[in-house]
């Protein structure tokens, strides 16, 4: 019914204009060809009632959310950077994974994060309800915090008393966020496991390469439909490690243990994959990599510079006494006894006939040889600091008198050498923060005295702290102190971006740990240079270890990751730790042991090699195809 | 509950009820629906009662995304129309200076332009709904409208009708098939290569990668069967290598050819539905004098938009504010395709 006065329009413009027609096919601006199927148009008699349009708008709109290609879990968060390969990352899992994946992302590219986007996508549509977090003891907190305020997630941890014992808590909590060690323990084991649920995600999932751990069993028998394993290293000695990790994922995956050793593992090469184009094709089925290459994810640049402490007076007759006294003990007492030349006496240490007179003394079966770990445990004790020693020889071999004059001399030294380059190098650093590791808690606490008497502010941050102390560690760090005292425990998970100067005070023997410390500030976020300190001891386990990374695969230069698959070629398979020690234990004095680092450098320089020319074939061979 | 779980019961409910269900909430996530025989037995549920459930895997028909809850859901529309026809009465039109308001909005390129006439009538505006799908080594999905003034082709940027309060149904509307649907299939997809750009440098960059990632393999084994023959006693047949490379060569580009199967991108276009707006515009006629030729011309003052619609250009279709005309028949060009 038209309105007096106004006309109808009622011809319609194709019938006089001529319609550019739809262009049936066209190009990206890359060149790829975009083909057209339009569909035949509308007809039929028109409704007035909009209910119905409406109902069709909605559906489509539906349908979008469930192709996935609308992201919910994007809306409302706080402070989390949308960067591109974390959010494909998290479309590919919801298109393709079904909720069961391995992401594997090199350090530092936000696994963690991919992964909390993918919990809130599920959340919000509500496709799980039930979730259980396990993660490393140390990250409980701070996984914690960045649940509720990144991704306004709250998950209950679970409490240190008899509740959390019981059945009740564990079926009738929907979000729990449990650090796995706690989760396994005998007392909680079979209640863990015997609730249901929807969604399970395990941070630093490498905790759980071996079948035959705890770790491996408790997330095997959780009853659960979804399962995220998060982890940067999936392969860090062999393969069979991520065969286990796919277990857990999709049993069955891989066949047999039996079946894939025989398909993929080269016989003395554990390392290296047969039938690599199928193992590529089943890995990209429940794996996802990415690499910063892929991503380009360009961050500063970082320096490392190796500072030589020169120990003198009793801390050089501390380190000669040690060493005299380990050849002693590293082989059965028959063969030491027949090696007088192990204790050198062209050295001119008087105590050194007084340890082989000792040594002499005491029988064979007094004292059989130390085993491999006592051994390596005294020799990072000793690279670490001599008060470290001095208590792991008490505690290692504190029953043979011999030791005596050693944990003495050891407790009797205030400061050594690179305590001296230490107080340099912070007192240098002026306001920048600096974050300085340590292995052993005798050294942490012998550096807080350090710093207490130099009057230099610092904080602590130890694995034998409560998650408060550890929290109020972090805070006071970022907020007023210049340096944080930290062990290996500090070293994984936390983001510490702010700073940018990292002292490793003492050295872990595996290039991986070194890598994962310097991962915690040189990862996204970071916008500054980075600046690596190490510290050793001329002449030390941790000075020729230090040259044959610098030097020979120049470790501190590589993106991370790589030293892994530069170590990965060493002949043997074996772990790094072992290797170091197998070279102090296969010479007996320090130029047999110069030569055997020589050795295992040129060792080093041909995986290197080996691992270049291989990248080459295997980035043409799996790319990027686990993206 | 969720709000996407929120969502989804709303839906179903109104779906439902628009098939003649009661549909009753006892929880956030449970409920139940009583069905006519038809509905129920569409369902596949056993008696008039159906169970209703949020959650995935429920009891009855499960609201979750997890389940095929919209695939039922679109047989259950397929009865609904897709058309709608609608009026709005009354609206607002300039009663003011139409000529400053011309002179301000148009550049005329190569004409003289006076105004004639204004006059209010009444247009149809099409509304296309479309669902684009585009499928590659990935997929990327969206839903968007694009309105056409019926009456000159040009597309205007209008609000979302159906969100107008002033609308009613319009009984006596034109049913003719409506003949906008070329038009606007082919600006959908001028849209879309906005809307859609980074999928394609996605797909692009991916592309890219993937051959720079066979070059480099194929290239490796034709460095390494060149290094073979060094480290042999004798030397390799040299027609042997130039086979192998010859084959290396046309393995690569076989690779390379599936690669852009793989890639090649199809684009499917789908109307979701069509609203046709009847509303009150002002028509102003406009003469235009282009060296010894004249024509008339109509543009649109449009009150929803409050301001002149763009002129329809003949090259391209698309509208413009900046105006060329061509000598012989006057016909509107912008300036993409004048120039």
């Amino acid at each position: 019914m038209l309105k007096p006065g106004l006309q109808r329009v009622s011809k319609e413009s194709p019938a006089k204009i001529k319609i550019a027609q739809p262009n049936p096919s066209w190009k990206t601006p890359g060149g790829i060809p975009i083909r057209l199927h339009a569909g035949s148009g509308l007809n039929g008699a028109a409704t007035d009632d909009v209910e119905s349009l409406l109902l069709h708008l909605e559906h489509a709109r539906l349908g979008l959310l469930q192709g996935f290609d609308q992201l919910l879990c994007l809306e409302g968060l706080h402070d989390v950077a949308h960067l591109a390969h974390q959010i494909e990352t998290v479309r590919k899992v919801l298109r393709h994974f079904r909720g069961r994946v391995l992401l594997a992302d090199e350090v530092g590219l936000g696994k963690t994060i991919e992964a909390c986007l993918l919990l809130r996508e599920y959340l919000l549509r509500g496709l799980v309800k039930r979730v259980l977090i396990l993660v490393p003891s140390p990250l409980v907190s701070q996984w914690r915090e960045e649940l509720q305020s990144k991704f306004g997630l709250e998950f209950s941890v679970p409490p240190r008393t008899v509740a959390s014992d019981r059945p009740e808590y564990w079926a009738n909590t929907d979000l729990v966020l449990s650090s796995l060690p706690f989760a396994k323990s005998k007392r909680r084991f079979d209640v863990v496991t015997a609730a249901k649920w929807d969604l399970v995600i395990v941070d630093e999932a490498h905790h759980c390469k071996n079948r035959a751990t705890l770790n491996w069993k408790l997330v095997n028998q959780l009853k659960r439909r979804h399962l995220f394993l998060l982890t940067a290293t999936p392969v860090q000695n062999n393969l069979l490690e991520l065969y286990n990790l796919l277990t857990l994922l999709e049993p069955g995956h891989l066949k047999t243990e039996t079946d894939f050793k025989k398909r993929y593992v080269r016989r003395g090469s554990p390392r290296d994959p047969l039938n690599r184009e199928r193992l590529r094709s089943l890995l990209g089925e429940v794996m996802i990599r990415n690499t910063r290459s892929l991503v380009q994810m360009d961050l500063p640049p970082r320096y490392a510079q190796t500072l030589m402490a020169q120990p003198r007076g009793a801390e050089q007759t501390l380190y000669q006494q040690l060493n005299e006294y380990l050849r002693l003990r590293k082989t059965p007492p028959a063969a030491a006894k027949g090696k007088p030349s192990d204790a050198n006496p062209s050295d001119g240490f008087a105590d050194a006939s007084a340890v082989e007179k000792q040594a002499a003394e005491k029988t064979d079966s007094t004292f059989p040889p130390l085993s491999r770990k006592q051994l390596s445990t005294l020799l990072l004790a000793s690279g670490s600091h001599p008060r470290a020693l001095a208590q792991s020889l008490e505690n290692v071999a504190g029953d043979d008198i011999r030791t005596r004059p050693i944990i003495e001399l050891a407790r009797s030294i205030k400061r050594s050498a690179k305590d001296e380059k230490l107080l340099e190098l912070l007192r240098q650093s002026g306001q920048d923060k600096v974050l300085v590791f340590a292995c052993f808690r005798r050294t942490l606490e012998h550096l807080q005295q350090l710093l207490d008497d130099a009057g230099i502010a610092y904080a602590t941050f130890s694995g034998s702290q409560s998650q408060k102390q550890k929290d109020a560690a972090v805070e006071a760090f970022r907020e007023q102190t210049p340096v944080l005292l930290c062990s290996e425990a500090g070293g994984e998970g936390h983001n510490l971006q702010f700073a940018n100067t990292l002292v490793n005070f003492d050295l872990p023997w595996n290039p991986m740990k070194i890598e994962q410390r310097v991962g915690r500030i040189h990862r996204i976020g970071q916008t500054r240079e980075v600046f690596v300190f190490n510290l050793c001891a001329v002449n030390s386990l941790e000075a020729r270890l230090l040259d044959l990374l610098t030097d020979k695969i120049r470790m501190f230069e590589l993106v991370v990751g790589e030293v892994g698959s530069i170590l990965g070629n060493l002949d043997g398979g074996e772990e790094f730790e072992s290797l170091v020690l197998n070279l102090w234990l296969q010479s007996h004095d320090d130029q047999e042991l110069e030569r055997s680092f020589d050795t295992f450098g040129q060792s080093l320089l041909e995986a290197q090699e080996k691992y270049v020319e291989t990248k080459e074939l295997d980035e043409a061979l799996f790319g990027d195809d686990y993206e | 509950m969720t709000s996407i779980s929120q969502e989804l019961r709303e839906f179903g409910t109104k779906l439902l009820e628009r098939r003649g269900a009661l549909v009753e909430w006892s929880a956030d996530d449970e409920g139940s629906a009583m069905a006519p025989k038809e509905l129920a037995n569409l369902l596949h549920a056993d008696g008039e009662i159906i169970r209703l459930s949020t959650q995935p895997g429920g009891e009855g028909w499960s609201f979750s995304l997890a389940s095929d809850f919209l695939d039922t859901a679109s047989q259950l529309l397929e009865m609904e129309p897709r058309v709608g026809a609608f009026r709005v009465d009354e609206m607002y039109l300039k009663r003011g200076d139409l000529e400053t308001a011309v002179q301000r909005a148009f550049t005329w390129l190569n004409a003289k332009v006076r105004l004639l006439d204004t006059q209010e009538v009444r247009i149809e505006y099409h509304t296309w709904w479309f669902h684009a799908l585009l499928v590659s080594e990935d997929r990327w999905e969206t839903r968007f409208p694009i309105s056409i003034n019926a009456a000159s082709g040009t597309v205007v940027e209008l609000p979302n009708l159906l969100d107008l309060w002033e609308f009613e149904p319009h009984p006596g509307a034109n049913q003719q098939p409506p003949a906008t649907y070329q038009q606007a299939v082919r600006e959908a997809q001028l849209q879309l290569r906005k809307m859609a750009a980074g999928f394609f440098d996605r797909m692009d960059g991916r592309l890219q990668r993937d051959k720079k990632r066979l070059r480099e393999y194929y290239s490796a084994l034709l460095r390494e069967s060149h290094q073979k023959k060094t480290r042999g006693r004798t030397q390799p047949d040299p027609e042997k290598l130039a086979a192998r490379e010859r084959a290396v060569k046309l393995e690569l580009r076989r690779k390379n050819n599936e690669l852009d199967d793989r890639y090649a991108i199809d684009l499917t276009l789908n109307p979701i539905v069509l609203t046709r707006m009847e509303i009150p515009a002002l028509a102003v006629e406009l003469s235009v004098q282009r060296k010894r030729a004249q024509k008339n011309h109509t543009v649109y003052w449009n009150p929803l938009l409050k301001q002149l619609e763009p002129i329809r250009c003949s090259g391209c279709g698309r509208g413009t504010f900046s105006v060329a005309f061509t000598n012989d028949d006057v016909a509107p060009l912008c300036a993409k395709c004048s120039g």
